[in-house]
């Protein structure tokens, strides 16, 4: 019998029998910790030695974290992002509907597949960076809200995620989704900070990672974000509900 | 069975299938000719599912695909050998195929036996040559044990070996009872393996008949008239209401038979050197039916 679990269960298998799965995956922690560590002994280079740190003479354990995973969710977005390109790019996906003509359906399950992997690994490297920040910052480091930024970065990662498999099913090609994730997620939040340009994902996003003077508090950012992420699903579904493959 | 009613399918700028209706039967092969752009493909993927139709349906043992229950166990298909990840094992491109339908691993080391893919059932599909990638195709047709199954060119890039290998195999299937729907554009392989021939061409119906019969039909299957000077029997052949070719120092004869057109010649006293029947093959049969339809040939 076919079924949303049988298709689940078959769009789990496939992404851990391809090794762009562990490639990207693997970047996307080590990236992390990476990352998080530069930005922690950094910044307590620059406090030890003197140099100009805006007069702050400490940081957050979790924001090195937070920055780290501006960069870290690279790895996550490609490994989403694959799940659905190299299917369409391949011709993959008319064995995949062939299968399991409820096109709704297998975009629900690879979304939930993508979604339950990045889950925990999300949590495990949101720790991971605020180890990693914790470790570097030494002295300088401070501690408090630990908790709500494991979870915070944690979110925005899963969220990001579930942005991309949409987005991906409806753009179809590689290169076209990275260009529109790129923009949406880290591109325009870079240039524009201010009025409406914040409920865009990457000024959302912003906003949940903890930047500075918030417009608005860490959980709205969490919906906006997440109001885009199903936003994406909706055009990927009406995209592959509609095209011929 | 598959049945289109009436089915047609434009894309932005052409028609790629003009309403097209057509039952595939049970315990036959049934072959499917045309010229490249024919609509071959395109018809094959709309049995699928994949492609919508413009106009009428699709059906697969009497219902659309997309509503069939559990479809691998209904239909196998292999349209395309390149249609899979690159990256992923030849095993567990089937797994993954056989977990959608909850069908047990036994089954995909079964058909990978079937297909003669066993020793390499652990390497990345992206390696196969385009042979091994046809096998591969076929074991996934094969995966849910359908009933029906359609296979888009299903010898090309095979071996001699593989050639008839898997002409062996649709012949099997098809005496297992099941419905095989097979493309392909090599008409001597249709004509060793087909048991019914549905041609269409510029994505019309242009025939759907018995192998036997479109033989039969063909412009081929007549006489051949060979002398020194046949004007005035193609002439009293042609008033006789038999199609007449004058082909310079010969005549192919068709509406009449070996004996009308040695009579005729007795009785206007033409001197023949040569009178005989002329042997249709299914490559005559099949270029005078898509004479017509033929979308991209060279000027001949």
């Amino acid at each position: 019998m076919t079924g949303m679990r049988a298709t689940l269960s078959s769009e789990w298998f496939k992404l851990w029998t391809v090794r762009s799965t562990w490639w990207s995956l693997g970047a996307a922690v080590l990236l992390m910790g990476g990352c998080a560590a530069i930005m922690g002994s950094d910044f307590a280079g620059d406090v030890a030695e003197g140099r100009d740190t805006d007069g702050a003479t400490s940081m957050a354990v979790t924001e090195p974290a937070a920055n780290a995973a501006m960069i870290a969710q690279f790895g996550l977005i490609a490994f989403a992002m694959m799940a659905v390109t190299t299917e369409f790019a391949t011709g993959a996906i008319r064995s995949t509907f062939a299968a399991d003509p409820k096109r709704g359906r297998v975009l629900l399950a690879k979304t939930a597949a993508v979604a339950g992997a990045t889950l925990p690994l999300a949590l495990v490297m949101a720790l991971l960076g605020v180890a990693a920040g914790d470790a570097t910052l030494g002295e300088y480091g401070t501690g408090g809200g630990v908790g709500t930024g494991v979870v915070s970065i944690g979110g925005y990662l899963v969220l990001s995620a579930v942005f991309t498999v949409g987005m991906a099913a409806f753009v179809r090609s590689a290169v076209g989704t990275l260009s529109v994730v790129i923009v949406l997620l880290l591109a325009l939040p870079m240039m524009f900070t201010t009025g409406v340009w914040n409920f865009l994902p990457g000024g959302a996003g912003y906003v949940l990672l903890g930047r500075d003077d918030p417009p608005f508090s860490r959980a709205v950012a969490a919906g906006v974000l997440a109001a885009w992420a199903l936003a994406a699903q909706a055009a990927g579904y009406a995209a592959v509900r509609r095209r011929d493959v | 069975m598959i049945t289109l009613e009436r089915v047609g399918k434009r894309f932005r700028d052409a028609v790629a299938v003009d309403d097209l209706s057509l039952v595939v039967r049970p315990g036959q092969v049934t072959g499917f000719l045309g010229p490249n752009g024919a609509g071959k493909s395109t018809t094959m993927r709309m049995v699928m599912g994949l492609d919508r139709p413009t106009s009428g349906r699709a059906l697969v043992a009497g219902r659309p695909y997309a509503e069939l229950r559990d479809p691998l166990r209904e239909v196998g298909a292999l349209l395309d050998a390149k249609a899979l990840h690159p990256g992923r094992s030849a095993r567990n491109h089937l797994r993954a195929l056989a977990r959608t339908h909850r069908i047990p691993v036994r089954r995909v080391d079964e058909v990978l036996d079937v297909v003669g893919l066993t020793e390499a059932a652990g390497r990345r599909a992206g390696t196969f040559s385009l042979g091994m990638g046809q096998r591969l195709g076929i074991a996934a047709a094969l995966i849910g044990d359908p009933g029906v199954l359609v296979f888009d060119e299903p010898v090309n890039g095979l071996d001699p070996d593989g050639v008839l290998w898997v002409r062996g195999l649709i012949r099997s299937l098809a005496a297992e009872g099941r419905t095989v729907f097979v493309s392909s554009h090599l008409m001597s392989e249709m004509q060793v393996t087909a048991d019914q021939l549905v041609v269409i061409g510029r994505g019309r119906l242009l025939a759907d008949a018995p192998l036997a019969d479109v033989l039969a039909g063909a412009h081929g299957a007549g006489v051949t008239v060979r002398g020194p000077e046949l004007r005035l029997l193609a002439e009293a052949l042609a008033d006789g209401g038999a199609r007449v070719r004058d082909e310079g120092d010969r005549l192919a004869v068709v509406g009449a038979s070996l004996e009308d057109v040695g009579r005729c010649a007795h009785r206007l006293g033409v001197l023949l050197y040569e009178l005989s029947p002329a042997q249709a093959s299914l490559e005559d049969a099949y270029m005078e039916l898509t004479a017509e339809a033929v979308q991209y040939g060279g000027t001949r």
